[in-house]
């Protein structure tokens, strides 16, 4: 057999149909967010095992986070998220410019996030709260509130680089969009892209109440 | 059907072509010629040979370290190697064994080049990411190859807590990222056969006619999917933990080490599953076509095969019963193991009925498969007594522990591959092995097999620990340490053979014809070796899977077949 | 849409039970429309608005003393942001079961993970029913009940 006829040009050899080939894309990208499902929810695990062993000292810890820094990254990575919806949407109703304009936009708030993420970082780094030979905190309960600054570092780490590997993405998806690739016949990648930008936004749903926003009321707390 | 045996290929090497500027799209042996046209394939049947060399590699590299084991264990003193040494040994022949050669064996070589073909689709749902899921697996290699040259790793491959995080100063780090990358490869495998599953399927291929190596296939996908991600976050908190020297798992610093091993085996368990399933599903295919029978019980398989990925979720904390883990979640956690014999259970008498009345072949890959049957149930029934507290007090961290599983992943697993390669080397290849050959090494497996490690029962009932390369003169272990040198001896002969009549025969065996099992399956209905789109046209299924019983060109005079 | 032709199929035309599933499903797909769902903007907007809400929300109650609801009324926001978000920026809604039992085995296999691990830590230190002493002191080296348990 020759390469298979087919009429239409945006689908790939091994399928039969357009439809066919979109909602296999759709089906493997919600799979592998299962995966990462399981991938961040090992963290997660350890995070509801160390905060029920050391509920106080997890509570002290939190105050070190800057809620206005996180709060402000809520904000930007949701807003990132309506305009990644904003994107799939001109795609699927062939609004070149719009698409173009969205991705743009979405591609340069994840950047923001990326940046007030590394003016925290900085800050912990300056304060001495990094894990490891660079841990100054000094408290009886030094031990503890390193672990949770470890846990803190390794799921905003982890959720960082999906937000880098994101970003480049979307730049691809930007140059094709760019390109006038995607249209209402065909913009499986914008979708397929979008739905892996949601899910990280999802993350960060969990992550801010709980790493920056556990025993606020406390008195002394602020 | 057509059973046409004549050469496709005329003689010579299969890979050979007059004007190596044709491509020949009617055999994807022949459809490129260059190095690249290997190396950039899509072509899931490529990619499923591909994998075959790679982890045909790593096999060996394992044998070579258990070989090496099992020397050492002759003589009571330590006269081989040094204790350190051993420790490095037994580690890494079981990271190369488990996560180099047994989790990618069936599904990533068997699995890539049957699914789409079963099926009757062009190729996987995402030709590309299959082939980087190669690529994935070969960086993983890599890394674990240089730990491996560089001097080696000794936390065995469970990596425990927190001697891998605190106190081992070999070649974790490397060896961890390798295990992470490789990771990656099997879920993106797994990821692929369930969507290739769910959408690619023929006209009339629906779920309950499809053949039952899927359904096995569909099973070990989830557990790929959905555990090994848990294995991967808790290999990179180890190594976070060590590059950083805080105490996530540590108990010095407010850590727990169980934490990790919680982690660890709610893949790692499940990972035996995904080395059995696939076999089970190899079992299923051969046992029904050697039968000339339809297979019994056909849903119950089917179903049995995803209650095993199910029930294997919540079975992992039988490893760490003699742990700090509490003990009333071990009685929960031991009760649950014995669910998983049920659909086993229900897998061993539904291919012994389908043995019965039926016109049995004793061909190789069907000598291989009685192998699996008999030895998988050992396996499986000495996992019944570990999964009991009061035994697994007992014998825990025996050599009882060490031939139970390698009953299981051995006796089973590896005897399943064997069937599968023989059973599709003339899909693969177009050609033939030899089957006198074929035979010998299948009965050389089954014997050595027996040799080696049934007297591990007996040294891990007696007291021999495992992970220990001296053992006391007086204690009388050295008779069955020698017994069991003696068959590693004949088992890895028996192992040698096939590597060399089936890379004999790739070039020089008979050419094999289409369908030279006069079996079942779409699979069968297209030339061998396949051309690259795997059908002339698409197919359409009208029957059910195994529909031995309507089939016209049966060698079966004696077969007594039984009505679907 | 791409329909595809029916006579690619060549014999299985017209045969229902040879229907190539991807056909069934393009059948099915033809109930909302030619297109796949498309969300309009003002409902991405309106969600948009629901998850800023829900942050708000969420900060302000992280301010005031709730006893012990402070944790599952955090938690019970985020279910219900996330939820907004799959369903609507992710399409759930107009998705087929497949996608929503992708989602809900993650989730299960998820809580089978977290569940069972707790079942360990929770009943660690517990006094043993199965003998009339205190709990082994066996393996207390490695023994986490060592650590404090909440």
């Amino acid at each position: 057999m020759s390469h298979p006829e087919r009429a239409n040009p945006y689908v790939s050899h091994q399928f039969e149909t357009a439809t066919q080939q979109r909602e296999a894309s759709i089906l493997g990208m919600w799979i592998f967010l299962a995966t990462e499902i399981m991938f961040f929810g090992g963290l997660f695990l350890a995070y509801t095992i160390y905060y029920n062993m050391y509920t106080d000292a997890f509570k002290e810890a939190s105050q070190h986070l800057d809620v206005m820094l996180g709060g402000i990254n809520t904000g930007v990575l949701i807003t990132s998220s309506l305009t990644m919806a904003m994107a799939v949407w001109a795609a699927q109703t062939s609004r070149q410019k719009l698409l173009v304009l969205f991705l743009s936009l979405t591609l340069v708030l994840a950047f923001v996030f990326l940046g007030v993420k590394a003016v925290e970082y900085m800050h912990k780094f300056h304060d001495g709260l990094v894990p490891g030979a660079l841990f100054t905190y000094d408290s009886p309960r030094r031990d503890q509130v390193q672990l949770f600054f470890f846990i803190y570092f390794v799921m905003t780490g982890l959720h960082g680089v999906h937000i880098l590997i994101g970003i480049g993405v979307i730049a691809a998806i930007l140059v094709m969009a760019i390109k006038g690739k995607f249209h209402a016949q065909y913009n499986n990648p914008v979708d397929v892209t979008g739905l892996y930008w949601h899910f990280v936004d999802v993350i960060w749903i969990f992550l801010f109440p709980l790493l920056y926003l556990i025993g606020r009321y406390l008195p002394g707390a602020h | 059907m057509s059973t046409n045996v004549q050469p496709h290929n005329g003689g010579g090497n299969p890979l050979y072509t007059a004007n190596p500027d044709v491509v020949d799209m009617s055999n994807y042996l022949r459809a490129g010629h260059t190095l690249r046209s290997w190396l950039l394939t899509v072509d899931h049947k490529r990619i499923g040979l591909l994998y075959l060399i790679s982890i045909t590699f790593m096999f060996f590299l394992g044998g070579i370290f258990a070989g090496l084991i099992r020397l050492e264990l002759m003589t009571p003193e330590g006269d081989l190697v040094s204790s350190s040494t051993y420790n490095k040994l037994f580690t890494m022949h079981g990271i190369v064994m488990v996560f180099f050669f047994l989790i990618p064996s069936i599904p990533a070589v068997l699995g890539n080049f049957l699914v789409p073909l079963m099926i009757g689709a062009r190729d996987m749902a995402f030709p590309r990411l299959n082939l980087m899921s190669w690529y994935v697996y070969i960086i993983g290699a890599i890394f674990t190859m240089y730990a491996i040259v560089a001097g080696g790793v000794d936390t065995t491959w469970r990596f425990y807590t927190p001697y891998s995080t605190s106190f081992a100063n070999t070649h974790v780090m490397m060896t961890a990222l390798g295990i992470f990358i490789m990771g990656f490869s099997s879920i993106l495998t797994g990821l692929n056969f369930v969507v290739t599953i769910h959408r690619m399927r023929a006209p009339g291929m629906t779920w309950f006619r499809m053949p039952l190596f899927l359904w096995a296939m569909y099973a070990t996908s989830i557990i790929q999917i959905l555990g090994t991600p848990v294995v991967g976050i808790a290999i990179l908190l180890v190594g976070v933990e060590r590059i950083l020297g805080v105490g996530v798992f540590n108990p010095d610093l407010g850590g727990d080490p169980i934490l990790f091993q919680h982690l660890f085996w709610f893949y790692s368990h499940p990972a035996v599953y995904i080395m059995i399933l696939p076999g089970m599903g190899v079992v299923s295919e051969v046992i029904t076509c050697f039968s000339r029978k339809q297979i019994f019980g056909y849903p119950f398989i089917a179903v049995s095969s995803l209650l095993i990925a199910f029930v294997g979720f919540f079975v992992w904390g039988h490893h760490m019963f003699v742990t700090g883990q509490s003990p009333y979640a071990g009685l929960i956690f031991s009760a649950l193991s014995f669910l998983v014999a049920i659909p086993s259970a229900i897998k061993v008498f539904n291919w012994t009925a389908t043995l019965y009345r039926g016109s049995v072949t004793f061909s190789t890959p069907m000598l291989y498969v009685f192998g699996f049957i008999g030895l998988f149930t050992i396996g499986g029934l000495t996992g019944l007594m570990l999964a009991t507290l009061g035994i697994d007090m007992h014998v825990h961290d025996t050599y009882f522990v060490v031939a139970h599983f390698h009953y299981v992943m051995v006796g089973g697993m590896l005897l399943a591959y064997m069937a599968a390669l023989h059973f599709w080397w003339p899909k693969m290849t177009g050609r033939m092995y030899p089957e006198g050959w074929g035979r010998l090494s299948a009965l050389m497996v089954f014997m050595g097999f027996h040799l080696t490690f049934f007297p591990q029962f007996i040294l891990g009932y007696l007291g021999m620990p495992r992970h220990y390369h001296t053992y006391p003169d007086e204690a009388g272990y050295q008779i069955l340490h020698v017994l069991s040198t003696a068959g590693a001896t004949v088992l890895g002969a028996g192992f040698l053979l096939p590597a060399i009549y089936f890379a004999w025969s790739f070039f020089y065996g008979k050419p094999a014809g289409d369908n030279p099992w006069l079996a079942k399956g779409l699979e069968w209905e297209t030339t061998s070796p396949p051309p690259v789109f795997n059908f002339e046209k698409t197919p359409i299924v009208t029957e059910p899977a195994y529909n031995y019983s309507v089939h016209g060109d049966e060698v079966s005079e004696g077969s007594h077949v039984v009505a679907p | 849409m791409d329909a595809p032709p029916m006579q690619a199929y060549g014999s299985s035309e017209g045969a229902m039970d040879t229907t190539p599933n991807h056909q069934k499903r393009e059948k099915h797909d033809a109930h909302h429309g030619d297109v796949h769902h498309i969300t309009s903007p003002w409902v991405y907007l309106a969600v948009f608005v629901a998850l800023v809400i829900g942050t708000i929300i969420t900060v302000w109650v992280a301010f005031h003393d709730f006893g012990m609801w402070n944790k599952p009324i955090a938690l019970g926001i985020a279910v219900i942001k996330s939820t907004l978000v799959v369903l609507y920026f992710m399409h759930v809604r107009h998705s087929g079961r497949l996608t929503v039992a992708v989602i809900v085995i993650a989730l299960a296999m998820l809580s089978i993970l977290i569940a069972f691990t707790a079942s360990d830590y929770l009943t660690r230190g517990s006094k043993n029913i199965f003998y009339n002493e205190d709990p082994p002191a066996a393996g207390a080296a490695h023994d986490p009940a060592t650590v404090p348990v909440p």
